[in-house]
């Protein structure tokens, strides 16, 4: 795959290759003339003397695309003058924007550059923000899930005896939704949390999940207390509603 | 209320990551008005000064870093981030253009596939998934992270978008905008 990447001299696709021709012919992108630029581009994918099926694929699509408007552009037009639209229209747009596209590449990759020769001092130094989630020990984590455990074994005794195929809980499957709904700002105790599941397995996966989504730190956890505050939960007795759990993610892409 | 040059940089220096503006102001205990000219203060004794440290202001805060001129001794301790390929630069061009955005419509744009690139921008942390779009097969929906504004050294995504107009405009590369009366 490199090797033949390289063999087509660095085109990202068909798009590029296009707008590689066009201007290197210095063509009005607002009037393409087809079958000049069309018997270039095909030119271009008879030189290759390599075929990778994934790749040249796309290539042979805007080679279909063109041959396609240039045999529209060469049937004679119907009799009554219509507000018949270019063909090359859809064509055009499409190389428009790619070439607003590659305008702002080139200025994000001269920014980048000049970034690169900047160093900050590495990350791995900071102990900004860890402090959080070393406030929470582990074990009050699993204080709260050992209840819920034991609460959702004695409802499964309960439950009637029923003949059901078993409700199986994918951990991937938990985990995409739990990230999905925190991303949506969802605020929620861990307690609560846990006590959604119904079964053991539940619970158990659950738990789980709260962990590895901690660990990828998507979630983090946060008490009632103030910072600073000396959380002892045993004094306080209600353990259950003071640890909870929210996304960590600002994500706003720079707003 | 004021603050000194000096105590932003102790706490820059002892941060070792971005700090955000509200959260120095709320540090220092002053408005962002005052910060904002105290950081500017610090950045122009730094550069005037000769230093071998600069202060960075990005979307994902203020940090110190080291000056582009001595880049070249820097370069021998630390490992330089390995370099975007051309395929990853265009999408993310494409991302933080049109975000929030489809794979499929990422697609449209290049006119190839771009499962992977996708996959490797967002190991680099560079775009995460925004949500899924409300229609047939609710796909994912990209958009760049402060990660990605910060490794190009940008405030906002605005801030962005007006430089690239203004490149547009110099060059006079657009065409369809030239206005006639």
């Amino acid at each position: 795959m490199d090797t033949y990447e390289y063999a087509v001299a660095n085109f990202e696709g068909p798009l590029d290759l296009l707008l590689h021709l066009i201007e290197r012919h210095k063509i009005d992108i607002y009037d393409i003339p087809i079958v000049s630029i069309t018997s270039q581009y095909m030119a271009y994918l008879h030189s290759w003397d390599q075929f990778d099926i994934q790749y040249s694929s796309e290539f042979l699509v805007m080679a279909a695309t063109l041959l396609q408007i240039k045999s529209r552009l060469l049937l004679p037009k119907a009799a009554v003058e219509m507000e018949e639209e270019d063909p090359r229209d859809e064509l055009v747009q499409q190389l428009v924007e790619y070439k607003q596209i590659k305008a702002l590449e080139s200025l994000l990759e001269e920014k980048s550059l000049v970034m690169s020769r900047l160093y900050a001092r590495p990350e791995e130094v900071s102990q900004l923000g860890r402090e959080k989630i070393f406030r929470f020990e582990l074990s009050h984590l699993y204080q709260i899930f050992k209840r819920c455990y034991a609460e959702a074994k004695d409802k499964e005794k309960e439950a009637p005896v029923v003949q059901m195929e078993k409700d199986q809980v994918p951990l991937e499957g938990m985990l995409e939704n739990l990230e999905e709904q925190f991303s949506k700002g969802l605020r929620i105790s861990f307690y609560s949390l846990l006590r959604r599941g119904h079964t053991k397995e539940h619970v158990v996966v659950t738990f789980m999940a709260v962990l590895e989504l901690l660990k990828r730190q998507v979630v983090r956890l946060s008490s009632k207390a103030s910072v600073g505050e000396e959380v002892s939960y045993e004094m306080r007795g209600n353990i259950d509603e003071d640890v909870w759990i929210e996304g960590a993610k600002k994500n706003d892409g720079g707003k | 209320m004021t603050v000194e040059s000096n105590q932003i940089e102790a706490v820059l220096f002892s941060a070792a990551k971005p700090l955000s503006l509200s959260m120095l102001e709320r540090l220092f205990d002053i408005d962002e008005l005052t910060l904002v000219k105290a950081l500017e203060t610090y950045k122009e004794e730094l550069i005037n000064q000769k230093r071998g440290i600069r202060l960075q202001v990005t979307a994902a805060g203020c940090e110190l870093v080291s000056a582009p001129e001595c880049a070249a001794f820097v370069e021998k301790i630390r490992k330089r981030e390995d370099r975007l390929s051309s395929a990853a630069m265009e999408t993310l061009a494409i991302i933080a253009f049109k975000q929030p955005v489809t794979k499929a419509e990422i697609e449209e744009v290049r006119g190839v596939n771009c499962d992977k690139v996708l996959k490797q921008l967002e190991a680099r942390e560079l775009v995460l998934t925004l949500g899924r779009k409300q229609t047939i097969g609710r796909p994912v929906l990209y958009g760049t992270t402060d990660t990605f504004l910060r490794s190009v050294g940008i405030e906002s995504l605005d801030a962005l978008k007006t430089e690239i107009k203004e490149k547009e405009h110099i060059h006079g590369t657009t065409g369809e905008t030239a206005e006639i009366h």
